[in-house]
């Protein structure tokens, strides 16, 4: 179909003209439909209504005149009585008969004679004597049953009914006395024409149907009769006919045949619920006697037709059946719209599709006109290209004929010499510039123009002098150009600076050299091994040593070689690095050579930092590890040398020490005052002389990292109050206090309970010592992860130039002091040691002549959870 | 005092500790035998049925510690309590006596009320 965008394509394209004018069309095409369909329309509901109306007439004229046919029936029975005075039973009969046979609407003819009341016996005995002995002048009582008829003026009883089979019962009723009937009776009686009952119930037939009894009065045959008065005084009686109006409708419709009307039919002179008399249907859809109501509201077809009927006004209205469309409403506007758009549709797109191909063929002319443009263009440009990227290039190119001559040369290669045309441009190729410093090369050029002139290529390497006097190296080369036929037409030569390849070339072979001499001098065995551990390059010591050349070794697995295995050395670090890609090293003795040997290998890594091999370096260390053992040998050796010391020194100082005890103490034997008094000098230095002995050696252990730490977890307010009892007696001997001021909340410390206890020990005796009135107050509180443990007391105190070196070895206060309290100037040195080897720290605030603050900071260990 | 002294056994290489110790531990009430090397201390303790050793651990002939093993390891001897007194002052050498079953450690010079007590504290 026509979509949007052919649309825009044609408008696009300047076709806006022509797309207006399909537009007109296509509009001119849906009106023209429109205009046949409605006017179509409208002529089908004319004929419609034309036929409708035509058929409706038609039912009605044909009721109409069956009514009068009817009512000429009764005129012709009245004319019987009009002509003589007397009827005769056998006549009425006969003549009734007759008209009975022929219409089956009319149930009963009835002739009812005027009785006056005087003449009433006579009337009802004059019928006995005929033959029916039980006649008598009958009215209906209440109930509706016949009763002998109660005394009036006049009586217009029924005398001959016809047919009699059914009118027996009936004979002798006084119509008058029925009001229905006497309404239309009086109304005959008085306008002297026939005058129909309103509608009435038929008892004589079984059928419940409707009917009416139409009336004619008689009057005296040959007197006038033309006023109320005479009518009056002449009436002789009435004879009436009982129609059923069932019958009588479908008897005057009976040769109309079927074409789709429905009728109704009203009465319109009675009251308004008795107008309704008759339903006909087209297709007997339902029969008289119910009222079926209006008919539907159908403005736009319905007929109706009024005319009288023995003094009544009968309507009817005939309505469409459904089958009255089905037979006239044939309609051709439909068809006649949907092919009028179809039609203008295929136009539009016939239209279209001319247009489009116009604009398809107009653009193709176009894209063609373009692309030979662009080719055109593009052409110049790549000629101009073509000479700009020789001119742009490095690479030396020139054109000459096939004797040589020289007739096109780019600018890289002008540039090089520099010259104007006339000293390059048509000479001979060997004689330019570019050679001249060469009389050799310019006859090796010579050569090289005629092989190529005979179809050949070359290329060598030449070299020219350049302006300042520098030698360029030239990678040059001659190639023939030949036409279709194989001949050479032009021969073109080329030609780059090689000069810096070759520097670099030469660069790199010096490296290479370099690196050879420097990997072959390295006394170390190196090799450079893939990562199946085969050897890829050796040096000079590593061939040595198996005394073979590098090149038998090359190939071959290193294993193979070094261990004579066949499979890799069990925790070869050549494997190790492969797996782990970082740097390994081993060390192992060799049976093979009675050595120690380090083997460290180091990675090779390729492009993708894969390792590709090793640089596998094994080095002899043997003579390291003779030294190592003799060290080892050594430090045992002083560990067994010290620990024999402090034993041999301290197992003469017990027996000194217990000696003089035995002896001061009085065990053997009473003692004067100087002997005790030297004595006790003796005991002292003893005393002090075995602690020197002991910190000496803790000293040196813990200098030698030999002493070993039993670390467990440790309640450090437990240690303190423990160290307190030892050193509450020996502070009260100088009536010190001493004060503990803990703190209950202390998470427990991972440390060497031991060493901790020698490191209070230290610091509380110390206290002791340096303080002679007061007391020693050791407090714990917890920090962040880390317990504080201060030991403060009120003595001395330190110097300030003193502090610094308070933690050094054999750095001694105040000597006379010292001697007095027998310290040896380890103690603080080596608790700072136990200190921080177990993370803390120690340090001292001092106020000289007020005390000191010993500060130890241990840290907590963070509890994992 | 009716009740019999204690016997304690002296093994020490060293003619003056073994004299020291002799007096201080009789002066406490003690009977103290002497023993001069590994070979005589175990011989005597074995014979001479003492209530406590005072053992050193560097020893002529067999030293301390063997002495030790050997009677803690003998159902006969383990029930003697054995205090080691030696001038040896490493952890190591004083986790070694303990291997071998002794049941307290001295370090020479020493404290001889300490001594005094623990010996008490062992035999009463």
């Amino acid at each position: 179909m026509i979509s949007l965008n052919s649309l825009r394509k044609l408008k696009n394209k300047g076709g806006a003209h022509y797309f207006t004018l399909i537009l007109l069309v296509s509009c001119l095409g849906i009106a023209i439909s429109f205009t046949v369909f409605f006017v179509m329309r409208k002529l089908d509901k004319e004929r419609l209504q034309l036929e409708f109306n035509r058929w409706s007439a038609i039912y009605a004229e044909a009721i109409k005149r069956y009514n009068e046919v009817n009512l000429e029936m009764l005129h012709s029975v009245g004319d019987l009585y009009a002509a003589s005075q007397s009827v005769e039973r056998n006549e009425f009969r006969t003549f009734t008969r007759n008209i009975l046979q022929r219409h089956s609407d009319i149930l009963a003819i009835d002739w009812m004679p005027r009785i006056a009341d005087a003449k009433r016996k006579e009337f009802e005995e004059s019928l006995h004597a005929e033959g029916y002995p039980e006649f008598q002048l009958t009215e209906y009582d209440a109930q509706e049953k016949p009763s002998q008829a109660s005394q009036r003026k006049e009586y217009f009883p029924v005398d001959y009914t016809e047919p009699m089979e059914l009118g027996a019962p009936i004979l002798g009723f006084d119509a008058s006395s029925n009001p229905v009937s006497w309404e239309a009776m009086r109304k005959a009686r008085d306008s002297g024409a026939m005058v129909s009952t309103d509608q009435i119930k038929l008892v004589r037939e079984k059928k419940r149907s409707r009917g009416f009894k139409v009336f004619l009065p008689i009057y005296i045959n040959g007197v006038a009769h033309n006023t109320l008065k005479e009518r009056h005084q002449n009436l002789t009686g009435f004879v009436a006919v009982l129609v059923n109006i069932e019958t009588f409708i479908e008897s005057a419709l009976n040769d109309m045949g079927s074409v789709g009307i429905d009728m109704y039919l009203y009465d319109e002179s009675a009251e308004p619920d008795k107008q309704f008399l008759y339903f006909y249907s087209s297709h007997r859809r339902q029969t008289n006697g119910v009222s079926i109501g209006a008919p539907e509201e159908n403005k736009e077809l319905q007929w109706i037709g009024r005319f009288n009927m023995a003094g009544r006004k009968w309507k009817i209205i005939c309505v469409p059946a459904p089958d009255f469309f089905a037979r006239y409403k044939k309609s051709q506007s439909w068809p006649v719209l949907i092919i009028g758009l179809f039609l203008t549709f295929a136009l539009m797109r016939y239209l279209f599709n001319i247009k489009g191909y116009t604009a398809k063929i107009e653009s193709l002319v176009t894209e063609r006109t373009d692309a030979l443009e662009k080719v055109n263009k593009s052409l110049k440009e790549s000629e101009s290209k073509i000479r700009a990227i020789l001119d742009q290039t490095f690479q030396f190119i020139g054109l000459m004929t096939v004797d040589g001559t020289l007739i096109d040369a780019n600018r890289a290669a002008v540039g090089l010499v520099g010259a104007d045309e006339a000293a390059y441009l048509n000479k001979p190729f060997w004689e330019t510039p570019w050679w001249a410093h060469s009389p050799q090369l310019q006859e090796k050029m010579r050569e090289a123009v005629k092989k190529v002139a005979a179809g050949e290529s070359v290329r060598f390497e030449a070299t020219h002098e350049a302006k300042d006097g520098n030698l360029h190296y030239i990678d040059f080369s001659l190639k023939p150009i030949k036409d279709a036929t194989g001949k050479v037409i032009y021969m073109i030569p080329e030609g780059h600076d090689i000069t810096e390849r070759k520097a670099m070339e030469e660069r790199l072979a010096t490296t290479a050299r370099e690196w050879e001499s420097t990997f072959n001098s390295i006394t170390e065995l190196v090799s450079i091994q893939d990562k199946d551990s085969r050897l890829v390059k050796v040096n000079k010591a590593y061939a040595d040593l198996f005394k073979m050349k590098p090149e038998a070794l090359i190939g071959r697995a290193c294993h193979s070689v070094v261990h004579g295995a066949n499979e890799p050395y069990l925790d070869c670090p050549h494997q190790n690095t492969m797996k782990t890609k970082k740097a390994e090293r081993l060390e192992y003795f060799d049976k093979r050579f009675n050595a120690y040997f380090e083997v460290s290998t180091s990675p090779i890594f390729d492009a993708n930092k894969e390792v590709i091999g090793t640089v596998h370096i094994v080095k002899d260390i043997t003579e390291r590890k003779k030294i190592e053992e003799k060290l080892k040998e050594a430090a045992e050796l002083k560990s067994h040398f010290t620990s024999m010391v402090s034993h041999e020194l301290r197992t003469p100082l017990a027996a000194i020490k217990e000696s003089i005890s035995i002896v001061t103490d009085g065990t053997a034997g009473p003692l004067n005052n100087d002997q005790k008094e030297f004595l006790d000098i003796s005991k002292r230095n003893v005393d002090r002389l075995a602690r020197l002995i002991n910190d000496v050696l803790d000293y040196q252990k813990l200098e030698s990292g030999k002493i070993e730490f039993n670390i467990k977890e440790n309640s450090i307010n437990e240690i303190i109050e423990e160290v307190a009892s030892i050193m509450i007696p020996v502070a009260k001997e100088k009536a010190l206090g001493i004060v503990l001021n803990l703190d209950k909340d202390l998470p427990k410390i991972k440390c060497d309970s031991d060493k901790i206890v020698q490191v209070f020990t230290n610091l509380i005796s110390n206290a002791i010592k340096f303080t002679d009135k007061g007391s020693v107050t050791i407090s714990s509180e917890k920090q962040d992860n880390a317990i504080e443990i201060r030991i403060k007391d009120t003595g001395i105190g330190i110097r300030k130039e003193d502090l610094p070196r308070l933690f050094r070895a054999f750095e001694q206060l105040e000597k006379g002091g010292d001697r007095k309290t027998g310290s040896t100037g380890l103690g603080l040195v080596i608790s700072k040691d136990i200190i921080e080897k177990h993370k803390g720290k120690i340090w001292v605030e001092s106020e000289f002549g007020k005390g000191s603050q010993f500060h130890i900071l241990l840290p907590v260990e963070e509890r994992r959870v | 005092m009716t009740e019999k002294k204690k016997k304690i056994l002296v093994v020490d290489d060293s003619q003056d500790m073994r004299v020291i110790l002799s007096m201080r531990l009789r002066i406490n009430g003690y009977e103290v035998i002497m023993a001069q090397d590994g070979q005589e201390g175990l011989g005597m303790a074995k014979k001479d049925a003492p209530d406590l050793i005072i053992l050193d651990l560097m020893l002529p002939k067999i030293d301390g510690y063997e002495v030790c093993r050997m009677l803690k390891f003998d159902d006969k001897y383990k029930n003697i309590p054995v205090i080691i007194l030696s001038a040896l002052d490493q952890q190591e050498d004083r986790e070694k006596a303990v291997g071998s079953g002794a049941d307290t450690y001295f370090i020479k010079p020493f404290d001889l009320e300490l001594l005094l007590a623990k010996i008490k504290s062992l035999i009463g």
